[in-house]
């Protein structure tokens, strides 16, 4: 028994040396992460939440979140009969991330990750990463990120937009964008360091 | 007499210079995105699905950046027909369509970074792709110069704007026909002042996203 422990022991430090050791690619990273659009134009936390549980191994469905943080049944329901997307007009409303009920650990961060760590998340440890910004007083966006690369010296991220309702994007951004976006917008929130709890 | 028409003269040659430097700066800027739009398209395929072809982007051209402005939620709920403009925040960016004839293949958005220097933010959307391509010619004519983007915040909708005509997709809105921005203003008012009834007391509280 006492011999298993050890080995055990032993191996768990033998994959976090091996974690720490990792070195990303200088030029590009990526999840293989699918894009899920929003199904309201109020659901851009639903639809990231689902892209990051999905990471994760975890399946929820966006009108599922909506019931939980509403508190309503009725959230699946079609908008438009016979359509399955957009869901109905009654649970469209701005939300947040729902990381904890979909079973997630996580960290986040009100500024944003440094380069080298958002490489490390995306290349070493396979994380899709949320990222929400806006301006004070107003709602603002989230999209999930998934990807990274670099050319001619510019460092560049790449996003799974859930927006828009259901079309979704996957567009990509400069890193500078990402740290600090353009007009009155800021860096609001990055999740980071995501598993299964 | 002689001296100020030399002090004209000369201030006019500052300005000009000033206007080159810039305009070559975001000229710069979109070759830039371009060049690196199609690097990342040709290295990244297996990684990435875009969904753009590298060679259409290449044989694009970058036309004038259609400024990008956003409306002032506040000041939507207390308008009184004062004109859209005027609730407007100053231009944030520029979304510079990269163009095949009248297609527009994909858009880059560049910034200022101070005095004049232009600098690169992103280099695919497809939203502004597929709603350019929507608009009506008479919207884009001389290469999208008369154009402006419009983002209403927790409206959470785009208005593009030329020759005193709006276009939206907003409520089910076609953005094949333009309309009078004033209507468009009073429908965008009832809503932004339903919205505030049903979300102003949250988000006072906590941040939310849409």
């Amino acid at each position: 028994m006492k011999t298993k422990i050890v080995v055990i022991g032993i191996m768990a430090l033998f994959l976090i040396v091996l974690q720490g050791c990792c070195k990303p690619s200088e030029v590009i990273g990526s999840v293989n992460n699918t894009l899920h659009p929003q199904e309201t134009n109020n659901w851009c936390w639903a639809g990231v939440t689902q892209m990051i549980a999905q990471n994760e191994g975890i399946t929820v469905t966006q009108c599922d979140l909506a019931n939980h943080r509403f508190g309503k049944t009725n959230c699946c329901d079609f908008q438009n009969s016979g359509q399955s997307c957009p869901k109905t007009n009654d649970c469209n409303s701005p939300g947040w991330l729902e990381l904890d009920y979909s079973g997630l650990k996580f960290s986040e961060s009100e500024t944003a990750l440094t380069w080298d760590k958002l490489k490390k998340n995306i290349y070493c440890s396979k994380n899709v990463l949320g990222f929400a910004y806006g301006t004070d007083g107003v709602v603002g966006h989230v999209v999930a990120i998934k990807g990274y690369v670099t050319v001619a010296g510019t460092n560049y991220v790449v996003l799974n937009d859930p927006w828009g309702p259901c079309m979704g994007q996957e567009r990509m951004i400069t890193y500078d964008e990402y740290v600090n976006p353009t007009g009155t917008s800021t860096h609001w929130n990055t999740w980071f360091d995501i598993s299964k709890k | 007499m002689k001296n100020s028409i030399k002090y004209i003269t000369a201030l006019a040659l500052c300005c000009s210079l000033f206007m080159n430097a810039q305009e070559n700066d975001m000229q710069k800027a979109i070759e830039k995105g371009k060049a690196d739009l199609i690097e990342v398209l040709m290295k990244t395929g297996k990684d990435f699905d875009f969904g753009i072809d590298p060679a259409a982007v290449k044989q694009s051209r970058g036309v004038a950046g259609i400024p990008y402005r956003e409306m002032d939620f506040k000041k939507l709920l207390e308008y009184s027909g004062q004109g859209m403009d005027a609730i407007l925040s100053p231009t944030q960016k520029l979304v510079v369509p990269l163009v095949n004839g009248t297609n527009v293949v994909t858009t880059l958005s560049i910034a200022e970074e101070g005095k004049g220097r232009y600098k690169v933010t992103e280099v695919i959307n497809q939203q502004y792709q597929n709603e350019l391509n929507m608009l009506p010619a008479e919207a884009k004519q001389n290469d999208f110069k008369n154009l402006t983007i419009i983002y209403v915040p927790n409206l959470n909708t785009v208005v593009y704007t030329a020759d005193g005509k709006s276009y939206t997709s907003y409520n089910g809105n076609s953005l094949r026909e333009g309309q009078d921005p004033e209507m468009l203003m009073q429908e965008f008012k009832i809503d932004a002042v339903d919205f505030q009834q049903k979300y102003g007391d949250l988000i006072k509280k906590g941040k939310l996203v849409n």
